[in-house]
């Protein structure tokens, strides 16, 4: 009995010393200046199994070696809700990582006028070698309006189009991928006739409901829309806009998905069309390494590439694609050595060398436009993809990125999800127009 | 009972040393944050470090109670409370009464009963995902005996979603209850029963007129508890559909942390958390005075 | 009883038997088995049994780690909220003070408070404190809300306890403090190995703190670890399962160890006013 009770107390005594050490502990990241060792800290969406992330991880290693006193942290989450959270706890407390990325470009002028964002202009000047090579759509993007400066490195970029399997269109009688809505909706039957999924959606990672909401919109109303949208120049509720909300309804209607898309998530939905279950699935250059992978994808060889088919109506629009692209964002806070160091991660790990081995490893696209790709190393569906994406005249990512409120992001594809649950095009449409009538009280 | 007085300041700094690192953890780990709760309740922040808080009166209130959101919310807490408690208590005391008989095997069954009880509820609530979801063991099920008409996306289905959980936090429960009324039950000394049997009562008769009043207490306290716990219900719906889709299956629990998290709307968020408090507090309330009142 | 009353219930119980352990079943079976199989025939027995799947979730989705930081985090909260709930108890069933009464209550007050209710607040602690992923904080917070029904249970359980060893041991020359760690500690063991399994457990199941708290993945308890599998590998369906079963593991093994002090426990919290 004794002897247990002195080893509670002794534990207890040890946990006790471990806090007080604990809170100097975790106020110590990144904000030591007089210390040899500097920590640097990564929160970005490069986690998991895939080749990028092994790529990245490389990097990191040869940056450790390169900097034998510098401690990496990589607290990359590949989840998007983990990593959502995680953002949301070092915004909370003002704690940023030196590298992370913050989705959007309207919202982020609250981050800048708190210091939590770096100018990476200047940067980018001095070493033109490096900040010369991005192409001039990816670094506009991160150049908010009302704001000197551009705040983000690009550093994924590509086209979002409609992967499909080329056995199924054509046991189900599809000679070529549809070029027009109606073509597509005929596609459809087609498919529907063969007892094929026509289009795998993931509808409860609500991400896929907002990227199909995404297409036709770009499709309809062109990218530039989106801004109109974003700066209150057009409204949700506008005839055009909830248009763009009913054609997602038609495709339900039509049958264009599993019954229960609601019900599954992305994952599940990827399995469906690697499996050769699903003729089609939109996504981007994040899954083609997945995809040529036979072992993932039994049905690899089949797979190929296409924009998404635009409305006969609206020719103009033939060229708006929606493409992605994500930033590497660095903290406003850093300062010294700690600054340096972290920019010359940043610029080993969008730099033109690394791109080439992204791109011909990967399948993973930098948006550079002097990148000396060695297309035989390359896979034909990773070529595809850039081919047809270097047709793009407009580009959009997701439509709520030139909307100043971070809670659009959510609302409008929860929005979207709740058209796969009956809801109509205009009770959606409403509804994403309330959050912001709401939002100005 | 004779208690021991603070005559010599020996006692008097040993009664403080020892109530000492209650007292600090509390105050500051619950009664600290419960006043900031209260405080940010009334407050607007956005959630990004350094940006300023501002005072705004009732106005979160007004916003938490005209939200379509918490709406939906408090009407699906409505649910999971009233359907938890229909469902708990008779369903726990039938089956503590046929587990008192003692029957063969009845350790096992109490053992599976009471089981689902000490899984964390993001685990239990995963299960019944894979049990629920369109392509999953419920619907495989109802295909193979012929009852496919019946195949739906339990969770996503706006009439069957909310339901569904509420159907899981039952199961989960029901041991917890069950055996709270088995201890109840033992209370109740055999020469009742035998009594009871020497006049002639039958099986029923003696349940309803004999075995439940004696219960009452243990039952009210049941019920209460049930309420109260019904209202805190997060790991579930979390883990299940994360209040899903379009918020058609929150509850203000998962509401808030939504709120707080997704959203940054903090004084909001407080808010809500009041709200829950307020809930709470008077449930407990109520539930003392009833019990005593009951107590004869 | 007639025979009519016996299959009744022996048919109540083994229906409510076949729903409680329907899904406890099925995870258990598919936790052996391939993906396909899991889909293509979900109530029968595997073909071969796949222990990989457990291989996998233990290391390949991290569930060990998870399985330490929960036990070092469930344990940590217990030794430490026994002794401090110990120590305030003994104080408030033996000592009379003018504070007594309010002290009591004011611990009481406590069991009314959710958790949910307090998460913007201590959001802002750690953000404001700096913190995020510091363990001896959650730990904390874990006591601090497990105080009120620990103190209450065993001050009423030392209540019950007969005075006069304390009296002899007073008389002997003890102090407090000897008479705390070598008498009412070791009576006081049926109490504290109550409150120990159930805030045990209750850390153990615990994912909304830790949602708030820990961001590291490398220190997350297995309740939020088992969720953060699901995002993230959402349809490897075995070792998802597996990943189920080994969380569900420990509390299982401890209900079924210890089964009636959980049960009294239970009755102990509920019962006594």
């Amino acid at each position: 009995m004794k002897l247990k009770k002195w080893t509670a107390l002794a534990l207890a005594g040890v946990l006790a010393a471990g806090m007080l050490t604990g809170c100097n502990a975790s106020g110590d990241n990144g904000k030591t200046e007089s210390d040899e060792k500097v920590t640097i800290r990564l929160l970005t969406r490069m986690a998991g199994t895939s080749t990028q992330v092994s790529i990245f991880n490389d990097v990191l290693e040869e940056f450790k070696e390169k900097y034998p006193h510098v401690t990496i942290i990589d607290d990359s989450q590949s989840d998007e809700g983990a990593f959502n959270n995680m953002l949301s706890t070092c915004i909370a407390s003002g704690d940023m990582p030196h590298i992370f990325r913050i989705q959007g470009v309207a919202n982020l002028s609250d981050y800048i006028d708190n210091g939590l964002l770096l100018d990476v202009s200047p940067y980018l000047a001095e070493d033109s070698e490096w900040g010369g090579g991005f192409s001039e759509g990816s670094l506009a993007y991160y150049q908010v309006p009302g704001y000197e400066g551009t705040y983000a490195v690009p550093m994924e970029s590509g086209l979002i189009g409609v992967y499909y399997n080329r056995e199924l269109f054509s046991q189900a009688g599809i000679e070529t991928f549809p070029k027009t809505w109606d073509e597509l909706l005929e596609a459809i039957d087609k498919l529907n006739a063969i007892g094929t999924i026509p289009i795998a959606i993931g509808a409860q990672s609500t991400y896929m409901a907002g990227h199909l909401h995404d297409q036709i919109f770009y499709k309809w109303v062109g990218t530039e829309a989106a801004k109109a949208l974003g700066s209150r120049a057009m409204n949700w509720t506008d005839e055009e806009v909830v248009q763009t909300l009913q054609y997602v309804k038609d495709l339900i209607d039509a049958n264009a998905f599993d019954q229960s898309a609601a019900g599954i998530t992305a994952d599940v939905a990827g399995a469906q069309f690697q499996q050769g279950q699903a003729a089609m699935m939109i996504t981007g250059p994040w899954s083609i390494s997945k995809f040529t992978d036979v072992e993932q994808t039994p049905v690899a060889e089949h797979i190929d590439v296409e924009k998404f088919p635009y409305f006969k109506e609206k020719p103009e629009f033939k060229l708006d694609d929606m493409q992605i692209l994500s930033p590497y964002m660095i903290s406003g806070k850093l300062e010294g050595e700690e600054l340096e160091l972290t920019i010359e991660l940043v610029k080993m790990l969008t730099n033109k060398e690394i791109a080439k081995r992204y791109a011909e490893e990967a399948a993973f696209l930098i948006p550079r436009t002097d990148i000396d790709l060695d297309e035989s190393k390359c896979t034909e569906l990773f070529i595809k993809n850039m081919e047809i994406g270097s047709t793009s005249k407009g580009i959009g990512v997701d439509v709520f990125d030139f909307d100043p409120l971070s809670s659009m992001q959510d609302r409008t594809r929860n929005s979207i999800l709740s058209i796969f649950v009956n809801a109509t095009a205009e009770e959606a449409a409403a509804e994403i127009q309330a959050e912001i009538d709401n939002a100005y009280d | 009972m004779h208690m021991i007085k603070l005559k010599n300041n020996n006692a008097r700094f040993f009664v403080f040393l020892f109530m000492l690192p209650s007292l600090v953890i509390y105050l500051l780990f619950q009664i600290l944050p419960l006043a900031g709760a209260l405080y940010f309740s009334v407050m607007d922040w956005n959630g990004i470090a350094g940006s300023p808080v501002t005072f705004v009166g009732g106005k979160n209130f007004l916003e938490v109670f005209q939200n379509k959101d918490f709406l939906i919310a408090l009407k699906n807490m409505g649910t999971m409370v009233i359907f938890s408690v229909l469902f708990h208590t008779p369903i726990a005391l039938l089956t503590a009464v046929v587990i008192n008989t003692k029957c063969k095997g009845y350790r096992m069954f109490k053992a599976l009963f009471f089981v689902p009880t000490v899984f964390p509820l993001s685990a239990a609530g995963l299960m019944w995902y894979f049990v629920f979801m369109p392509t999953g063991a419920f619907n495989s099920l109802l295909s193979t005996v012929g009852l496919g008409g019946f195949v739906t996306p339990w969770l996503v289905n706006q009439s069957t979603a909310m339901n569904t959980i509420v159907f899981v936090n039952i199961w989960a429960g029901i041991g917890y209850y069950m055996v709270i009324i088995l201890a109840g039950l033992t209370t109740i000394p055999e020469e009742v029963h035998e009594a009871a049997a020497i006049d002639g009562a039958g099986i029923v008769k003696k349940f309803f007129w004999l075995t439940v009043p004696m219960l009452k207490s243990t039952l009210t306290m049941c019920i209460v508890m049930d309420i109260i716990g019904s209202v805190k219900v997060f790991d579930l719906v979390f883990a299940m559909t994360g209040g899903g889709p379009n918020g058609l299956t929150n509850l203000p629990t998962t509401l808030l942390y939504n709120e707080t998290f997704k959203y940054k709307h903090m004084g909001l968020g407080s808010a809500i958390g009041v709200v829950i408090l307020a809930i709470c507090l008077a449930g407990t309330l109520i539930s003392n005075a009833v019990v005593k009142h009951k107590s004869d | 009883m007639k025979k009519t009353k016996i299959i009744l219930m022996y048919l109540f119980l083994f229906i409510m038997a076949a729903i409680f352990a329907m899904p406890m079943l099925f995870t258990l079976l598919s936790s052996v088995k391939t993906k396909i199989e899991i889909f293509s025939e979900p109530f029968a027995l595997p073909k071969i049994i796949q222990w990989k799947n457990y291989v996998e979730a233990w290391n390949g989705a991290n569930m060990s780690r998870y399985f330490i930081n929960s036990l070092i985090q469930a344990g940590a909260t217990v030794i430490i909220l026994v002794l401090v709930a110990s120590m305030a108890a003994y104080v408030l069933s033996r000592f009379s003070f003018r504070a007594n009464q309010f002290l009591v209550i004011f611990f009481m007050l406590g069991m009314m408070v959710p958790m949910h209710t307090v998460i913007v607040p201590i959001s802002y602690i750690i953000g404001n404190l700096k913190l995020t992923n510091n363990i001896p904080a959650l730990i904390l917070v874990y006591v601090a809300f497990g105080l009120p029904f620990s103190i209450l249970v065993i001050t009423n359980f030392m209540r019950s306890i007969n005075r006069s060893l304390e009296e002899a041991a007073l008389i002997d020359g003890a102090t407090y403090f000897q008479i705390y760690y070598k008498i009412m500690l070791p009576l006081t063991v049926p109490a504290i190995s109550t409150v120990s399994i159930f805030n045990f457990l209750g850390a153990w199941n615990n994912i909304l703190f830790p949602l708030l708290f820990i961001n590291d993945k490398s220190l997350k308890p297995i309740a939020l670890g088992l969720l953060n599998f699901n995002g993230e590998r959402g349809s490897e369906y075995g070792p998802l399962m597996a990943a189920i079963m080994i969380t569900v593991a420990v509390p299982m093994l401890l209900y079924l160890l210890f089964q009636e002090k959980v049960e009294s426990g239970l009755a102990a919290g509920s019962v006594k006013e």
